[in-house]
């Protein structure tokens, strides 16, 4: 792929999907429609973070692998592998990212794990440890948020978006409240209640 | 904590810093004998020692930074499309906890 083909987003794009971001997050339901058509222009912008997301693997990998080649090939076969399975065969840009994000923090988490038992092992300061131990923690969760945003994105995507308005209707008079059918109903007109239960108890005897 | 001079008697004089049990420092007479002169170099010890971690730590800091640096951009960029892209699609995440599909 050429870097010609690839769009730079540019700063102020990246604003003002953090602004709308920020709108639609606090209920803003007047920003949804902007936030889809940015939405639309990112996968001009995939292929950007996707190089990115190459160059920050490769800076990992050195640091892990060292002169290694052997470890540096089995980690770069090894994080193909693991972005393959986290992506299903899906094209979207956006899981493609997200996929991205979680094999970066793997990489991080593992490395900081490697480090941080090196530390242990070599007897090194217990304020190196205790720095270490800390960076390992911060990976560790960095690639748990990583991989609890990839599940549910895959489960928002699985679904088709919500045409309507995401705001639920506001009822202003009475008998449009009232005409709101309860959704547990049908299940308990089929089921006995406890008094006919009682009732009946009390004829049998 | 070091040699202090006694306008008395115009001699140095070796102090040591302790933290007492009310966490207040105070500084602690030692003299200017062997016992002093073995303090102070137990103390720059520890001193050398900190430093050498404190610089470590800053060694091991700038080795992951290029690494870091990418990693967080990538991170903070699949973070804020991923959250765009779950809001359009109707979900959201109630106080900071997971993200969750909005009841229609």
């Amino acid at each position: 792929m050429s870097t010609d083909a690839i769009a730079t987003p540019t700063p102020e794009q990246m604003t003002e999907l953090q602004a709308v971001t920020d709108r639609a997050r606090a209920g803003d339901h007047t920003a949804v429609p902007r936030l889809r058509e940015l939405l639309a222009l990112f996968p001009r912008h995939g292929a950007y973070f996707g190089d990115l997301a190459l160059q920050a693997a490769g800076v990992w990998i050195d640091l892990a692998a060292g002169p290694d080649l052997h470890l540096r090939e089995s980690l770069a076969v090894k994080l193909d592998a693991l972005r393959r399975d986290l992506l299903g065969g899906s094209a979207d840009p956006v899981l493609d990212l997200a996929v991205d994000r979680v094999a970066l923090t793997w990489l991080a988490a593992n490395y900081l794990t490697a480090m941080d038992g090196a530390a242990v092992k070599h007897g090194e300061s217990p304020r190196l440890q205790a720095f270490r131990a800390k960076r390992r923690h911060q990976a560790e969760r960095a690639h748990l948020t990583a991989l609890a945003a990839l599940v549910a994105l895959r489960k928002a995507l699985a679904a088709p978006p919500a045409a309507a308005p995401l705001a639920a209707p506001v009822l202003t008079d009475r008998a449009a409240r009232e005409a709101v059918a309860n959704r547990l109903s049908g299940f308990f007109d089929g089921l006995p209640t406890l008094a006919r239960d009682g009732a009946k108890a009390a004829a049998s005897n | 904590m070091g040699w202090e001079l006694r306008a008395a008697s115009g001699k140095m004089y070796f102090y040591k810093a302790t933290r007492g049990a009310d966490g207040r420092v105070v500084k602690v007479y030692v003299g200017r004998g062997d016992r002093a002169h073995a303090a102070a170099a137990a103390a720059e010890a520890r001193r050398n020692d900190r430093e050498a971690v404190r610089r470590s730590i800053e060694a091991e800091a700038a080795r992951t930074a290029g690494a870091d640096e990418l990693t967080a951009r990538v991170v903070a960029a699949a973070a804020l499309v991923a959250a765009a892209a779950l809001l359009a699609h109707g979900w959201h995440r109630p106080n900071y906890g997971p993200w969750r599909r909005k009841r229609t």
